[in-house]
């Protein structure tokens, strides 16, 4: 077990460093909003939707009698048919670039274990479904690439026990392939997405508001570059199957037919041994992590403290909380985490005013107990700039960010920051604090940067209490690979708070019981 | 670096990638390195069956419930064949060929490929029943089983039961089938022998010409 967690760890590891690289460079160019790699699950999506449309419109000129000719016909129109067919081709093609970019965020950001392995494995299927489709569309064309796919696949299902007779002789010149295998071949290929559907539903199934879609300027502009590339660069048609001669090369699509270099000298069974090994160990995947649990245990309820108020289980991106009937004999209801759905991000710790619910020792209160330790550090000087960063982001430009002159706060994710923690730095003696969220697209806990920003600024609760002056608070954005835009951002605050006055500490305010009584409705 | 360069940049690089997703998804892929010529030996048949057949009594008959009883009852296998090819006299294959399934008991499928250099060569392709000592093919000692008997159902079934004997005789690949034609296979040009049911015997078939 230990060995193959190495290596799941290191595979982490190079994910996270070339994921950084990549996405600073991103985020540069289009910025975090339209940033495809963090929009890659939606993209899939997208995508899917583009094929289904396309799909639909390219069937109403298939004939499973005349498949080669149907698409030829087809291809020569290029006002109804080569476009459509082009863009049909590079969606799936770009939903196969998108999927890889999605998995390797997940496994990057250990995104897998616990109530998440359900995503990881229907992922799973959905890969397969997906690789499946794309070999099912090439195979109906029955060009000469659609035929080097048949006959490789048919070697691979004649290795198993249980077809009476080889679907490998269908290929072999004998007669010629009977329509039914057409039949039969546009059948799944149109049947398959009702069942990628339902998987997908399964897929998603575990997220409060899952995003489905992205960006509407990013998913009309990836569907307009493919539909401009389909247009600008016409497909061809590739010679039709011919049992009689074999090609030394044939047009292929990499994305769907990375496998047939490899597959080629494999001998089918050893094949079949070989890729059931890799699902097998995909699948276990989120097994490795089980001790990930003890790590990070479940938020839980202090009932006697929960108003009832229903913020955590409004601002819970997983629906791990419910919200039941008490037994105490007070009125109303109270919130109630189930622990085989939570997975311990804490943003209810944020959200709850009176500090009632969080992870065990993540708690609001244990957060403030925190800071209270952190500035009364003698190192501490009134008027300095601190940057609270999360440790999946900003954290790795810590050196950068203490030579931009601020002192380092790190949190495990600023989604699951108590606002309380913010005034009480500011009460501290801080000139200013600065939080340092990853990029909403990019956090962990999926919704984190977007409830601190509503907590900050738009009174959501737990807000940031009006008595905090708002000059010397600041929320920004950055990846792991975005030290500049980190330094960038201390730079503005310090800015900012230059012509203000140097703040002397204050007597220290029971912020507990000001949240308690807030929540309770009373003025603090 | 300015917004303008940076639009500029995140362009070309989103133009780009989409070019290269589309040159991805149409590349060449080498499918056969090899283009010396093929010749494919490709055929499915039903074995003969090696079986030894006996009438059975009408006191045997009697201790079988009536929806299965059957006057001639054979027990055997299927026959086992060996297939050899030859180009210009030189042995390119010698194997035996059993039938499908578990119990060898499903129809005989051939299928292999054997590189053969370009150009003019004679080829010899036999496919004959393997011998088995002391059992003689479908050697029955009934065939009028069924009319011994004053049962008149029995009477009944004995002829078609002796017409699916021979129907199942019939269907099976003949005992030897063996082709000797001349080739002149080109580059990367398949030759396929197969087996006519039509005519009982095994042809060559090659690529029809080019238009």
């Amino acid at each position: 077990m230990r060995r193959p967690l190495a290596l799941l760890n290191a595979i982490e590891r190079a994910g996270r460093r070339l994921l950084g690289v990549a996405d600073a460079a991103t985020n540069r160019l289009y910025g975090w909003r339209f940033n495809p790699l963090y929009q890659s699950g939606t993209i899939v999506v997208a995508m899917f939707l583009v094929l289904i449309a396309t799909g639909l419109w390219l069937l109403l000129f298939y004939r499973v009698g005349e498949p080669w000719g149907s698409v030829a016909r087809l291809t020569a129109n290029p006002w109804i048919g080569n476009w459509v067919r082009g863009l049909h081709r590079y969606a799936s093609a770009a939903a196969i670039v998108a999927t890889v970019l999605h998995a390797l965020r997940m496994v990057a950001q250990h995104r897998f274990w616990g109530p998440r392995a359900l995503a990881w494995l229907s992922g799973i299927v959905l890969v397969g479904l997906v690789l499946v489709l794309g070999w099912t569309g090439y195979v109906m064309v029955w060009d000469s690439f659609g035929q080097r796919l048949a006959i490789e696949g048919a070697r691979f299902l004649d290795a198993l026990p249980i077809l009476s007779e080889p679907i490998g002789r269908a290929f072999t010149g004998e007669r010629a392939i009977p329509g039914a295998f057409f039949f039969l071949n546009l059948f799944v290929h149109v049947a398959l997405p009702l069942g990628l559907g339902l998987v997908l539903w399964v897929h998603v199934s575990r997220l409060a508001r899952p995003t489905l879609l992205p960006p509407k300027r990013l998913g009309w502009s990836i569907v307009g570059l493919l539909t401009a590339v389909a247009v600008l660069w016409p497909l061809s048609m590739a010679p039709v199957a011919d049992p009689f001669y074999r090609p030394a090369t044939v047009p292929a699509d990499y994305f769907y037919a990375f496998w047939l270099p490899f597959s080629r000298g494999i001998p089918a069974n050893a094949a079949w041994l070989g890729g059931g090994l890799l699902v097998l160990g995909l699948l276990l995947v989120p097994r490795l992590s089980r001790g990930e649990r003890s790590r990070r245990p479940p938020s839980v309820v202090d009932e006697a403290i929960c108003t009832g108020c229903w913020q955590c289980f409004h601002d819970c991106p997983y629906d791990a909380i419910r919200m039941l009937g008490r037994t105490d004999g007070r009125a109303d209801v109270v919130a109630r985490v189930s622990a085989d759905l939570c997975v311990s991000c804490g943003i209810c710790a944020g959200s709850c005013a009176p500090m009632g619910v969080g992870p065990t020792e993540r708690t609001g209160r244990d957060q403030l107990e925190e800071i209270r330790s952190f500035l009364g550090s003698p190192a501490r000087v009134p008027g300095e700039v601190i940057a609270i960063a999360c440790e999946y982001g900003a954290l790795h430009a810590g050196g950068q960010l203490r030579e931009a002159g601020a002192v380092v706060y790190p949190v495990d994710c600023a989604g699951n920051l108590h606002s309380s923690v913010i005034e009480l730095a500011i009460r501290g003696g801080a000139g200013g604090v600065l939080v340092l969220s990853c990029p909403p697209r990019d956090c962990r806990n999926r919704e984190g940067p977007k409830w601190t920003g509503e907590r900050m600024y738009h009174d959501r609760d737990a807000e940031l209490q009006a008595r905090v002056d708002r000059r010397r608070v600041a929320l920004a954005y950055a990846g792991p690979g975005e030290a500049r835009e980190a330094v960038e951002a201390i730079g503005r605050l310090k800015e900012s708070i230059a012509a203000l006055a140097v703040p002397v500490p204050a007597a220290d305010l029971d912020l507990v019981a000001v949240c308690e009584t807030t929540a309770a409705g009373e003025a603090p | 670096m300015s917004n303008r360069f940076l639009t500029v940049v995140g362009a070309t690089v989103a133009v780009g990638a989409s070019f290269g997703l589309a040159a991805l998804s149409r590349a060449p892929l080498a499918a056969y390195p090899d283009e010396t010529p093929v010749l494919r030996l490709a055929w499915s048949v039903r074995p003969e069956r090696i079986e030894r057949c006996r009438t059975l009594t009408d006191a045997e008959l009697a201790g079988v419930p009536a929806h299965m009883r059957q006057r001639v009852q054979c027990e055997g296998r299927s026959a086992n064949y060996r297939l050899v090819a030859m180009v210009d006299g030189g042995v390119r294959l010698d194997t035996v060929v059993t039938g499908g399934g578990a119990r060898n008991d499903r129809p005989v499928y051939v299928f292999r490929e054997l590189g053969v250099p370009a150009g003019r060569h004679q080829l010899t392709v036999r496919f004959e029943r393997e011998p088995v000592p002391g059992v003689e093919l479908s050697a029955s000692d009934g065939a009028d089983g069924g009319a011994a008997s004053g049962d008149t159902l029995m009477a009944a079934r004995a002829p078609r039961e002796a017409e699916e004997r021979t129907r199942r005789q019939e269907e099976a690949v003949p005992p030897t089938l063996e082709l000797v034609t001349d080739i002149d296979p080109g580059v990367r040009e398949v030759l396929l022998v197969t087996y006519d049911i039509d005519r009982r015997a095994l042809i060559l078939r090659t690529r029809p010409p080019v238009p």
